[in-house]
């Protein structure tokens, strides 16, 4: 598990790092917050108006497990409307030194986050999610504006179902994004979970991905559990375990980060993605290695 | 995923199969019932007296799930006294279709057991778990004379915690195994995880002996949460949890067998295993392939 023939590439991000060999690296673990229609943090959500002490909370918890376990905390920041980014991004820059991923569900409300983290000047703690096979010059020209390093791909396909036109997709997507002068060509490919069978497909393309390019790859599983159509009528209230499932498993294809849903499941996913890194930690006794004091492996005992 | 240099064995149990390509083949999971002080289910623990109501509806409960997700089920029916060998394999073979695996923990119950297995006939049906690196030669030379064909090898190793260490040891047993006269060598092999650091171990060790030998690979990744030291105290109540997540994340090394743990957990695993089996079976696309109809794939949503 996990030989590969290149070098696996990892990027700082503030003070943390993304990517590397399994191994050996920690997991990033991104929970989501601010997404549409969260409970109790919005007072206004169309004027991004929170309840800071509750989504403070939620921050810090995540970072204390993160600190518990040895692994990357992440946090996704949804912007849903062009009116809140401001007062969301000024919430969470000041709240937080992890890895922030913006993620905003339009085009336009996209371009009006990007000039403001270009304002803010904070491009060094921010990543951008995500590149698609939708995204236009336009899309292009400004993240080459906003002098972001760091960027989500995201390798989405819809028509053949296979690891190859997975792969294509990609392969495309890590052109054309090379090819719009960005300040860094800091890739994390997403390799795109929409449903059930395709995290399948998404498990394999990571490991082609790793071994091809050594980008850092992983997705936001829990997607295949949130589209299972009757998955209660069948089987009764086993979400939360069918997330975790669905977000660790990826773990054995070398994923790098997981957008591991709301942030609330923070106690939930972080011990049991860090056994599992400990875990393969192991394996580094196999080239007569030892992972680093910092890994889950010496955190979670 | 699952690329393997030779074919796949898979044997025939009852009306079930265990191994095989991981894409296809529904995964085995063995649900452990009649273990040493479990709740319920004793009326005379020694004798073997049981609440048949009480066992009746867990292996019901296990049975009706593999049906609704189309995952193998067995039973891991453990002896832990000499008396309770023949009312519980009564029992259980008067109940239910699911393949037995038998499992008694020490020699001195391991002798008469065998010794009832080849008095009754029932030699012919059971799954024998385990042949261990310690067994006896009386041990294999006994196991010679049934009927028995499906054997469990569990090839323990604690000294150089290296995969070439756990598969010198897996050959060394499969070795020995090969050379008593048993009616068939059909042999499933546990890889062995006692805590979370063996679990990547076995995880790689699944992977090579799938791709050296073909045989049927898998373990019970469970066990670690029960060696977890302070899991409970550090992370909460998750322990349900991780032993979910250490039973599947094997599914990515390719496991045909799941010794998931107590059957109570059956609700539970099933559905989470079916969604990973559903996820893999995707890559059959990547050869032009499908499914067979009775594939969880087909069945869970």
């Amino acid at each position: 598990m996990f030989d590969y023939t290149i070098e696996q590439k990892s990027y700082q991000i503030g003070k943390y790092k993304i990517g590397g060999d399994p191994r050996e690296a920690p997991t990033a673990a991104i929970g989501t917050i601010f997404y549409f229609k969260q409970k109790n943090i919005f007072k206004d959500e169309a004027k991004g108006e929170i309840f800071k002490d509750f989504a403070e909370k939620l921050i810090k918890d995540q970072e204390e497990l993160a600190d518990k376990t040895g692994l990357i905390p992440g946090l996704d920041v949804i912007l849903s409307y062009d009116t809140c980014i401001k007062n969301i991004l000024d919430f969470v820059i000041d709240a937080t030194d992890v890895p922030i991923i913006l993620d905003a569900p339009t085009v336009d409300i996209k371009f009006k986050a990007l000039e403001y983290v270009k304002e803010m000047g904070v491009q060094e703690k921010i990543i951008y999610n995500s590149i698609t096979p939708e995204s236009d010059d336009e899309e292009f020209k400004a993240l080459s504006e906003s002098k972001i390093k760091t960027f989500v791909l995201l390798g989405m396909e819809s028509s053949k179902w296979t690891t190859q036109a997975r792969m294509d997709v990609i392969n495309e997507l890590i052109e054309k994004a090379k090819g719009a002068n960005l300040a860094t060509n800091n890739f994390i490919i997403d390799t795109a979970v929409l449903d059930i069978t395709s995290l399948g497909l998404a498990m394999n393309a990571m490991i082609e991905v790793k071994k091809k390019y050594g980008y850092p790859v992983g997705s936001g599983a829990h997607n295949a559990v949130d589209t299972w159509r009757n998955l209660k009528a069948k089987f009764g209230n086993i979400k939360k375990y069918a997330s975790i499932v669905a977000n660790t498993i990826t773990l054995g294809a070398g994923a790098d980060f997981l957008l591991y849903g709301p942030v609330q499941h923070a106690n939930l996913i972080y011990p049991n993605i860090a056994f599992i890194k400990a875990a393969h930690s192991q394996l580094l006794f196999d080239e007569g290695r030892m992972a680093l004091p910092t890994h889950p492996v010496f955190k979670i005992g | 995923m699952f690329n393997y240099q030779v074919q796949q064995k898979s044997y025939k149990i009852g009306t079930y199969e265990i191994g095989g390509d991981p894409k296809k083949t529904p995964t085995a999971l063995a649900g452990t019932i009649f273990y040493l002080g479990q709740k319920k289910i004793f009326i005379d623990e020694k004798k073997g007296k049981i609440d048949k109501i009480h066992a009746e509806t867990l292996i019901k409960k296990q049975e009706e799930l593999a049906d609704k997700t189309g995952l193998t089920p067995l039973l891991d029916v453990v002896m832990s006294f000499e008396n309770s060998i023949e009312p519980i394999l009564e029992f259980v073979f008067t109940v239910s279709n699911t393949p037995v695996l038998v499992d008694a923990p020490y020699w001195e119950v391991k002798e008469p057991l065998i010794k009832y297995l080849i008095e009754t006939g029932l030699d012919k049906k059971v799954v024998y778990n385990t042949i261990t690196s310690s067994s006896f030669n009386e041990e294999f030379e006994l196991l010679a004379q049934t009927e028995l064909e499906n054997f469990v090898l569990l090839p323990i190793e604690s000294q150089y915690w290296t995969t070439q260490a756990r598969m010198d040891v897996t050959d060394k047993l499969i070795q020995k195994a090969l050379s008593y006269d048993f009616k068939k060598h059909n042999f499933l092999i546990d890889t062995c995880v006692i805590d979370y650091t063996s679990l990547g171990i076995a995880m790689n060790t699944i992977e090579q002996v799938k791709n050296k030998y073909g045989y049927p690979a898998g373990t019970a990744g469970q066990n670690l949460a029960d060696a977890w030291k302070n899991l409970s105290i550090k992370y909460g109540d998750i322990k349900k949890h991780v032993k979910i997540a250490a039973s599947t994340i094997t599914l990515a090394a390719g496991a045909d067998f799941v010794f998931y743990g107590p059957i109570q957990l059956a609700e539970i695993i099933f559905p989470c295993v079916g969604l990973v089996k559903a996820a893999h079976s995707q890559l059959l696309f990547d050869k032009g392939k499908i499914a067979p109809p009775n594939h969880p794939v087909f069945k869970i949503g």
